[in-house]
């Protein structure tokens, strides 16, 4: 569950792909490495909700996805689901966009 | 006659300079024709020419009426249609169709693929989009494209699924495989 956007403004009220999250862990399966309750940091990969890009791309995932990171951002497991978009290689998470079985190049941040 | 005269006088002042001469307010027409050159010529020299090629079109046959001011975003749509259409041919495209496409990347030369099928198809002029949807490594993703951009280099339709709508939002709550294109 999501407690807070890491940079963001004051009035920025929801995050989107490639912000930063404060997040709390709700549900975890057992045996792993991150238990229920504990406080972590992620990037979102997907989300349900369109990302709008400025040259007319609007792109949509079918779940809301996110990474589990550590303070430099560097993913914490060692495997990652799904496609990423490679636009977050440009925001630094690029060991994320090397574990990814699939990317897709689409679109530029600003 | 002195109308067509006055008409022609009219026109060749927009083309020149875009510049508006003010004329009487006797007459409606040419001041509808003013305010359309004037606005083209805001917008730069093509435009005006066009207001021009259309008013001349209209004046040998006898005009019947003058392009108003609504018509102009038809007008110019065609025309960055027909720009776009000559540096890339678009097959038709419909609903249901499994296409791939091709996109060029910022800073790279090679092309991305994308594959799917079209599940909408909105129309607008020039903003004309296609909502493309597959499932890419389990996960269902649904990407809109302007079909006119630059950016898109090729669109090729694979095959043609035979559907009965014009919208295919049913798809992303049905099984996987209805979504999947190798």
């Amino acid at each position: 569950m999501c407690i807070r956007v890491i940079g963001a403004a004051g009035n920025q009220r929801y995050a989107r792909i490639g912000d930063v999250i404060v997040a709390v862990i709700k549900d975890a399966l057992p045996q792993m490495p991150l238990e229920r309750s504990e406080v972590i940091r992620a990037v979102i990969v997907r989300t349900c909700k369109e990302f709008k890009c400025e040259d007319g791309i609007i792109i949509r995932y079918d779940d809301n996805a996110a990474v589990i990171i550590d303070q430099k951002g560097n993913p914490k497991g060692t495997r990652v689901f799904g496609a990423i978009a490679e636009e977050l290689r440009e925001l630094n998470f690029t060991k994320i966009v090397s574990l990814a079985p699939e990317t897709l190049f689409i679109f530029s941040f600003i | 006659m002195s109308v067509s005269h006055r008409r022609a006088t009219h026109l060749i002042a927009h083309a020149d300079a875009g510049a508006a001469e003010p004329e009487p307010a006797a007459e409606p027409a040419p001041e509808s024709e003013d305010a359309v050159a004037s606005a083209d010529a805001e917008e730069g020299e093509a435009e005006a020419a066009v207001a021009v090629a259309v008013a001349e079109e209209e004046e040998e046959p006898a005009p019947k009426r003058k392009p108003k001011f609504g018509e102009i975003i038809a007008i110019l749509n065609k025309q960055f249609i027909e720009e776009a259409e000559k540096v890339k041919v678009l097959p038709d495209l419909r609903p249901g169709d499994i296409i791939e496409l091709r996109m060029q990347r910022p800073n790279k030369r090679r092309l991305s693929l994308f594959k799917g099928i079209i599940i909408a198809k909105h129309k607008s002029g020039v903003h004309t989009t296609i909502r493309v949807r597959r499932i890419i490594a389990g996960v269902g993703v649904e990407i809109t494209f302007p079909i006119y951009s630059p950016r898109i280099k090729e669109i090729k339709v694979i095959r043609r699924k035979k559907v009965r709508r014009a919208k295919l939002y049913y798809l992303k709550h049905k099984l996987p495989r209805f979504s999947t294109f190798k």
